[in-house]
């Protein structure tokens, strides 16, 4: 690979596998030092797939993140990810289905500002203070008057409705 | 984990970049840079092998969705919040110079993306953020606000020259506070730090927490906990622990003062449980001195008492904290012209306590010593 080309992989794909691999679990720094190594490694392999192919070179990308993330998973003895390859699948197909098309998740982030816009005033607000400003789950227990449990609870039913906006808007583009 | 769990941690990824200002990070420039430092060293391997140049294809543009034509208020809404949005997180990286002096080189109050501030050799300047982060520059250095994207919440300074401390407020591992320098940059979740760039290379010290340190040269971040040191340089990268600092230790012992001859009164200290009296002494004007070991304490307080609850007749003048030693229970003037020179203090016959503690000062931070209290008896 010259290095020209690692630089147009490079722009085209690191966000793509910086998602990806958070997706996987990753957290913030070992999806960035992930991400480094892994075009590292394609940039050293000494063959590689035909890299015209959009969807064959995101793959290839995808499988190294994939095996470098398994490989620090096995290293991290005490990792709170635990890899399963059925897990893997079903994250992979997920991963294809509903994120890849939608060049490289934009598609996503659109729909998902639209689908948080037509959320109800007090689930848009429990989603501000909870990832925006970053409450913990005491704070937004005391702030909506539910329990701790009830703000995971209703965190996760928010993030259900998202998803399924999410889904419905990129079927009907 | 079902589809639904998969789903879920997807639509979670997105939520924390979307509104939490997880930006993805541009990792381009440390890859490019290992890349080329790769291939000078294995030049001939890669001579050797078919080199084929590969054309990316440019992706698509995505249709753009009808909701929007639809919902053409609903995006004026949108848009209004989100600028709103916008300006919160322009203003959570924005530095305001909050103290310098005027010879100081700054264009305004608030360091907008590609200004700078430049100190010289008289002083240094303080730059702090709105969540209370604050950046000591130290003098002739310069320091610059690099651009960032309009989603970016990471706080960024770029140290062009000089040295820098900061004490930086817990932030969101998402969006670490970075310092970037010429041959490396460190990421800081929360932290008190040094970061020092010239010509030899690129250091961090690390007084407290954790921060990762990324050398432009590529390789792995290191993480660089309390008391540990990076520095990256033409050299390579090296990393260990700080030479302890002097210790201070605060104040040691007192003596017991002549001040008709600002002398001490003998060689050994006034120890805790002795009984003076005054006739056995050459001169009834005393004082007392706390002695310090160590750094010179940027403060000391000394309080006198009596244990019957009497005053302890201790010149009214003498101040509590004292900033300059030597340091005197019953207060040192300078109304005769000469330096160090103790009042003088009679005390009645009675039981005495005296306490000391030293305060040492590091920019906002404040340290006491363990103070040192002594009881001792005054008699005729």
């Amino acid at each position: 690979m010259t290095h020209q080309s690692l630089a147009e992989i490079l722009d085209a794909h690191q966000t793509e596998l910086f998602r990806y691999l958070k997706y996987l679990g990753a957290d913030h720094a070992v999806a960035e030092d992930l991400v480094q190594d892994a075009f590292l490694r394609a940039f050293k392999a000494e063959t590689t797939p035909d890299l015209d192919n959009l969807k064959v070179r995101r793959a290839w990308l995808r499988r190294i993140a994939h095996n470098l993330f398994m490989d620090f998973c096995r290293r991290k003895a005490r990792s709170p990810v635990a890899f399963d390859s059925a897990a893997a699948d079903t994250a992979e197909a997920l991963w294809l289905n509903e994120f890849l098309p939608h060049d490289e998740g934009l598609g996503c982030m659109e729909a998902l500002e639209e689908c948080v816009h037509e959320l109800p005033d007090r689930s848009r607000e429990m989603i501000d203070a909870f990832y925006a400003r970053r409450s913990s789950r005491d704070e937004l227990s005391r702030q909506f008057g539910i329990s701790p449990d009830g703000v995971k609870i209703a965190l996760r039913r928010i993030r259900q409705v998202l998803g399924d906006c999410i889904h419905q808007r990129l079927s009907q583009a | 984990m079902n589809t639904d769990d998969h789903r879920d941690q997807l639509v979670d990824m997105l939520l924390r970049e979307l509104v939490g200002g997880e930006t993805p990070p541009d990792v381009r420039e440390r890859v490019m840079t290992a890349a080329m430092a790769r291939s000078r060293k294995s030049a001939p391997q890669l001579q050797t092998l078919p080199v084929r140049p590969t054309a990316v294809p440019k992706l698509a543009p995505r249709p753009r969705s009808p909701i929007f034509a639809i919902a053409a208020m609903a995006a004026a809404l949108a848009g209004a919040m989100l600028l709103i949005h916008l300006r919160e997180v322009e203003a959570s990286r924005t530095p305001a110079l909050t103290r310098t002096e005027e010879w100081v080189k700054h264009p305004s109050r608030l360091l907008s993306a590609g200004e700078s501030v430049s100190t010289d050799a008289r002083t240094g300047a303080v730059l702090t953020y709105s969540d209370g982060t604050v950046v000591e520059l130290a003098a002739n250095t310069t320091v610059r606000v690099p651009p960032a994207s309009w989603r970016d919440r990471s706080k960024k300074l770029e140290l062009v020259q000089g040295a820098l401390t900061a004490r930086v407020k817990p932030q969101h591992p998402g969006s670490p506070m970075i310092l970037a320098a010429g041959y490396a940059r460190a990421e800081v979740v929360g932290t008190q730090l040094a970061f020092r760039h010239d010509d030899g290379g690129t250091r961090l010290e690390v007084t407290e927490g954790e921060v990762r340190f990324l050398p432009k040269a590529g390789g792995k971040a290191l993480s660089i906990t309390t008391g540990a040191f990076a520095e990256a340089g033409a050299s390579g990268v090296q990393s260990g622990t700080i030479a302890p600092p002097l210790p201070k230790r605060g104040i040691v012992r007192f003596t017991l003062m002549n001040a008709d001859t600002d002398l001490p009164m003998r060689e050994q200290e006034l120890h805790d449980g002795e009984t003076l009296s005054l006739a056995s002494l050459p001169t009834q004007n005393l004082n007392v001195r706390a002695d310090y070991e160590g750094d010179a304490p940027s403060s000391v307080n000394i309080t006198v008492t009596r244990d019957d609850g009497q005053p302890p007749g201790v010149p009214s003048a003498a101040s509590n904290d004292q900033t300059e030693p030597p340091f005197f229970a019953a207060g040192d003037h300078w109304a005769d012209g000469r330096p160090n020179d103790c009042r003088a203090w009679t005390p009645q016959p009675g039981v005495y306590r005296i306490s000391a503690t030293a305060t040492y000062t590091a920019g906002a931070d404040a340290r006491r010593s363990p103070p040192l209290d002594i009881t001792f008896r005054i008699t005729e």
